[in-house]
């Protein structure tokens, strides 16, 4: 038999016995149902309970550790692209353009 | 323009940036010339910041003004003129991109983690990551995130501008757009998840 097979028998025995674990502790919570907690969790906002919840999942599976690393990355990466567009050196604009948008203001009123 | 108690909750700061805007909604030329010539030395720097070419860039800045002359009548003061013609701006680049480049708006949907039938999530392992430094260095970072912004869906991309990239809290981006704060935090998500995956390539060290 391949050892494809194998792995792929094994992946899915590894994610049978992670769900039976979750389910047997009514302290844990699916990935579902953190991924529902992220943004409270991220706004410090969540009740101690949940909060309680969300991080004991996380320090169980890694594949939300890295879910929630990745997400986190993203954010941080998008604000300074975003930080990095604002300009404080005015420049002088070209005179044409200027009446440009204020004609169009003009057209479009009427 | 109705009178605006001080002391209401969540009442205006920007009484000068309110004036202006009156007067601009009753056609006042002068104040229309004012508010043109008092903004439009930062906003095409900031549209050449995604355009390198002057002609796509003033297409930008024309854009802007023409959609901030038609929303004006809504404005309330919240944030000042400035930043309220900067997200325009933004808005109004990230339009061009998206049309100029052919972007197609995504699904949010075919976005969204995957999980199996007991809820668990099902996602290829992040077993080569890039560093931060790798990101931040990337060539193309600049583009590579504006076009994947560019290609969220309107109603979500707004509430990702205005809660991460300008930090405004749950309850005021509710209040600017009309929604409750669990629909805000729901999109929220949802824009934040599809950027993340959009983000993907450069986030695994693939791009």
């Amino acid at each position: 038999m391949s050892s494809n097979f194998w792995n792929h028998a094994i992946l899915r025995l590894q994610m049978r016995w992670k769900a039976l674990r979750f389910r047997i502790s009514p302290y844990m919570i699916t990935c579902k149902e953190f991924d529902a907690f992220i943004v409270d969790y991220l706004d410090d906002g969540l009740p101690e309970k949940q909060k309680a919840k969300f991080e004991s999942h996380m320090r169980e599976c890694t594949a939300c550790r890295e879910y929630l690393d990745a997400y986190k990355s993203s954010i941080s990466i998008s604000k300074h692209v975003f930080a990095s567009l604002d300009t404080d050196l005015p420049e002088d604009v070209p005179a044409d353009l200027i009446t440009a948008v204020i004609d169009a203001q003009n057209q479009a009123r009427r | 323009m109705d009178t605006i108690d001080p002391q209401a909750p969540h009442a205006p700061q920007h009484d000068a940036d309110l004036r202006l805007a009156a007067q601009i909604c009753a056609s006042d030329r002068t104040a229309e010339e004012e508010f043109v010539r008092a903004n439009i030395s930062w906003m095409r720097p900031l549209a050449r910041r995604f355009f390198s070419d002057h002609a796509s860039a003033d297409d930008v800045v024309q854009d802007a003004f023409a959609s901030a002359f038609k929303a004006i009548e809504r404005y309330e003061g919240r944030s000042s003129l400035r930043t309220w013609l900067h997200r325009i701006t933004v808005n109004a680049a990230l339009m061009k991109i998206r049309k100029v480049k052919r972007l197609d708006e995504c699904g949010i949907n075919e976005l969204m983690p995957e999980y199996d039938l007991d809820g668990f999530r099902v996602e290829a392992p992040w077993s080569q990551t890039a560093t931060p430094e790798d990101i931040l260095d990337h060539n193309e970072l600049r583009g590579i995130v504006i076009d994947a912004i560019a290609r969220l869906p309107e109603n979500y991309r707004i509430v990702l501008q205005l809660r991460d990239i300008e930090e405004l809290d749950t309850a005021e981006v509710a209040r600017q757009l009309s929604l409750s704060e669990s629909n805000v935090k729901v999109r929220l998500h949802r824009a934040r998840a599809a950027l993340k995956k959009l983000l993907e390539p450069i986030l695994r060290g693939a791009q």
